[in-house]
């Protein structure tokens, strides 16, 4: 089940990302919100939290807005609560697996678009 | 798609909270003022953040009072979080989702909010307060005692993040499950932490896992270690061209080499080394003859000559690169040009930090005809990787990067990276700071100076020449010239005599030698554990 754009919802249960379906090298955290998929599911669903990416549009938005480069793993079932989530700032964010750190920075032409996403009605801005 | 657990919009109380959250600097509410309820109710408001309001100058609002607000009236005096989502990736800060972010309903009034905002403060702005802000805020980050705790527990060895991944899908698969999350580390073998309120719920969710034993060992992290768990450092790979670097494994362990090329994406480089060939080896494994592999025997470094291997019969071939333009001499794909060879490798197999060329290493770099210029570059980016600090208080110096270039000067302070210098030019401020990369020590010829590192060192002697880093010094001992960088060397009018003994002998003895001639030893010199002695030898008159 797939909302537009957002994660995935199962009955009676919590609204989340996709779980990544392998640990291999296929794994990747995406540059914003730092939430890890393989290649394959960005490619198909996009990044959950950040849809402006459009990775499910371009398959260069998945290459330039996520890196295998990543340190860590911390699987987040409540965003609300854990205190870890919110020391590595990432408990605005849908519950899923995240990483630590990501040793590379989102290309500039995707921050404009992170920057606009609140003022403009137009970006598929849905968070 | 924001989250279904995020605290629904409504109630004055709530609206409040939200109202305190909309700080920028969230720092100014103290722990104790995280409930983990989402109704309603009043808090004890803590007014910390009385230094950080003062930025906003739309805000007005230093009372206490509960009173329902009207929302756009709440949402007025605070930036929206939405809107201070900067770039630098904060989304989180400023708020949490237990208290609520004024969403969806009340979407309208945000935007206009948001207008307000952005038309009082130019973007630029919020990123340079969020930099510095940000360590301020992390501090207030730090997990409290109504904080969930962290529990370290084992599981098999290899498979922590599949044990990770494998809670999330748990959680999925049943939501009651109470843990909070779950943390595998890189560096940290055999081990998770899980976050939960309680051992029980760790326990339960821990059931049924293939990768934690039943009898699993679950441990409390002490409060005050928490924040460590989540501690990555950072790793500034400064890989940009003309990098130096040291390979790691292969044929050419140990070797200095220099990055030409780099391919972030697919984490590989492609660097440029003097060849190890043994172009006999070459030769017959092109021939398709079999040859029995020494491995122990590593090749000399030597620059490649196509005339030398064109006279063994290797085909050599001239081809374009694709990705670069360049033409390249191709053996036994191998890509070589003007002698070097340059070689693609992953980044992982090179050493980036620390790497400090010797001299020698770097002159056989410097092929004739490269002009110095080139080699200045490159010796820049050498001296931006030292990493140890060497300047000292009446050390004169001169800047070599940025826009105050070439000015000279004596060094004052020095702190850390940081180096105050008094700048020569009486125009200008009594000291000027500069990071230590931007500068270098000067000579003039005619210094007394000391070699204190490196190769020569010990040598003392005099400056008779200054090129960019690289001092030409006449040895007091030698009589020599000798080529050292200018970081190794400092001002000193200490000369040194240097060894006067050898074994037996010392300077100025009168020895005997094997025919009926004898001398006076004039010089001692130790060279490659080499000794050596100079006699001045009589001849028998």
């Amino acid at each position: 089940m797939r909302g537009g754009g957002g994660g995935m919802m199962d009955d009676g249960g919590v609204e989340h990302a996709q779980i990544p379906n392998s640990f291999g090298h296929e794994l990747r955290a995406c540059l914003r919100c730092r939430l890890v998929k393989t290649y394959d599911q960005f490619r198909e669903n996009g990044c959950e939290n950040c849809p402006f990416l459009d990775m499910d549009k371009d398959r260069d938005n998945v290459v330039s807005c996520t890196t295998a480069n990543f340190t860590g793993i911390i699987s987040l079932m409540d965003p609300n609560r854990s205190w870890a989530a919110r020391w590595l700032r990432i408990g605005r964010f849908i519950p899923g697996c995240y990483t630590l750190a990501v040793s590379e920075e989102l290309p500039e032409e995707y921050q404009v678009k992170t920057a606009c996403l609140h003022s403009c009605k137009n970006c598929d801005a849905t968070l | 798609a924001a989250s279904r657990s995020r605290a629904p919009a409504g109630g004055g109380g709530v609206r409040k909270r939200s109202r305190q959250d909309n700080f920028i600097d969230d720092s100014a509410i103290e722990d104790e003022d995280e409930d983990e309820e989402d109704d309603g109710g009043s808090r004890p408001r803590k007014k910390g953040g009385g230094g950080v309001r003062g930025f906003f100058d739309e805000e007005a609002q230093v009372d206490e009072d509960e009173e329902e607000e009207d929302e756009g009236e709440g949402e007025d005096d605070f930036i929206n979080d939405a809107g201070a989502d900067i770039p630098d990736d904060d989304a989180g800060r400023g708020s949490r989702s237990r208290h609520s972010i004024p969403m969806r309903d009340e979407e309208e009034d945000i935007d206009e909010i948001e207008r307000q905002v952005r038309e009082r403060y130019a973007r630029s702005t919020h990123i340079e307060y969020g930099e510095e802000a940000a360590d301020v805020e992390q501090q207030a980050l730090l997990p409290s005692v109504k904080d969930p705790k962290l529990w370290m527990v084992k599981c098999a060895i290899g498979h922590e993040r599949e044990t990770a991944i494998c809670l999330m899908q748990k959680f999925i698969d049943r939501t009651d499950l109470q843990i909070k999350s779950v943390v595998a580390l890189d560096h940290l073998k055999n081990y998770i932490y899980v976050e939960a309120e309680k051992e029980a719920h760790v326990k339960e969710a821990c059931k049924g896992l293939r990768n934690i034993y039943a009898s699993a060992k679950i441990t409390l992290v002490p409060i005050k270690e928490m924040a460590d768990v989540l501690y990555v450092e950072s790793k500034n790979v400064d890989l940009a061209r003309d990098t130096w670097v040291r390979m790691k494994l292969g044929v050419y362990k140990g070797d200095l080499a220099k990055v030409v090329d780099v391919d972030n994406v697919r984490q590989r480089v492609t660097v440029k080394l003097i060849p190890r060939i043994d172009l006999q080896v070459l030769a017959s494994k092109l021939e398709g003859r079999v040859v029995a592999k020494k491995k122990t025997f590593v090749p000399p470094p030597r620059f490649f000559n196509i005339d030398e291997a064109r006279e063994m019969h290797i085909r050599v071939e001239r081809r374009r690169d694709k990705d670069s333009g360049e033409y390249f001499e191709m053996v036994d794909g191998l890509m070589f040009k003007d002698g070097f060879l340059y070689k693609p490798v992953s980044i992982k197999s090179i050493h980036t930090q620390g790497i400090q060329p010797s001299f020698d290493e770097l002159e056989k770099f410097k092929k004739p005809g490269d002009d110095m210029n080139g080699d200045m570059s490159s010796l820049n980016t050498l001296f931006s990787n030292r990493k140890k600090g060497h300047f000292m208080k009446g050390d004169a110096v001169i800047v070599v990067k940025g826009d105050l270039k070439n000015l000279e000067g004596w060094v004052e302070k020095v702190e850390d990276t940081t180096v105050h210098i008094r700048p020569k030019i009486s125009d200008l401020p009594k000291t000027l700071a500069f990071n230590e990369k931007e500068l270098c020590k000067y000579f003039k010829p005619g210094d007394h100076v000391k070699v204190v590192s490196g190769v020569q060192e010990g040598t003392t002697g005099m400056v008779v020449k200054v090129d960019g880093h690289v001092l030409i010094i006449l040895s007091d001992t030698t009589k020599e010239h000798i080529r050292v960088f200018a970081d190794h060397v400092v001002e000193s009018s200490e000369i040194t005599t240097g060894i006067t003994r050898i074994g037996d002998y010392e300077l100025h003895d009168l020895v005997l030698l094997d025919n009926l001639s004898f001398g006076v030893i004039i010089r001692v010199e130790t060279e490659a554990f080499q000794a050596s002695v100079f006699l001045r030898i009589f001849n028998g008159c």
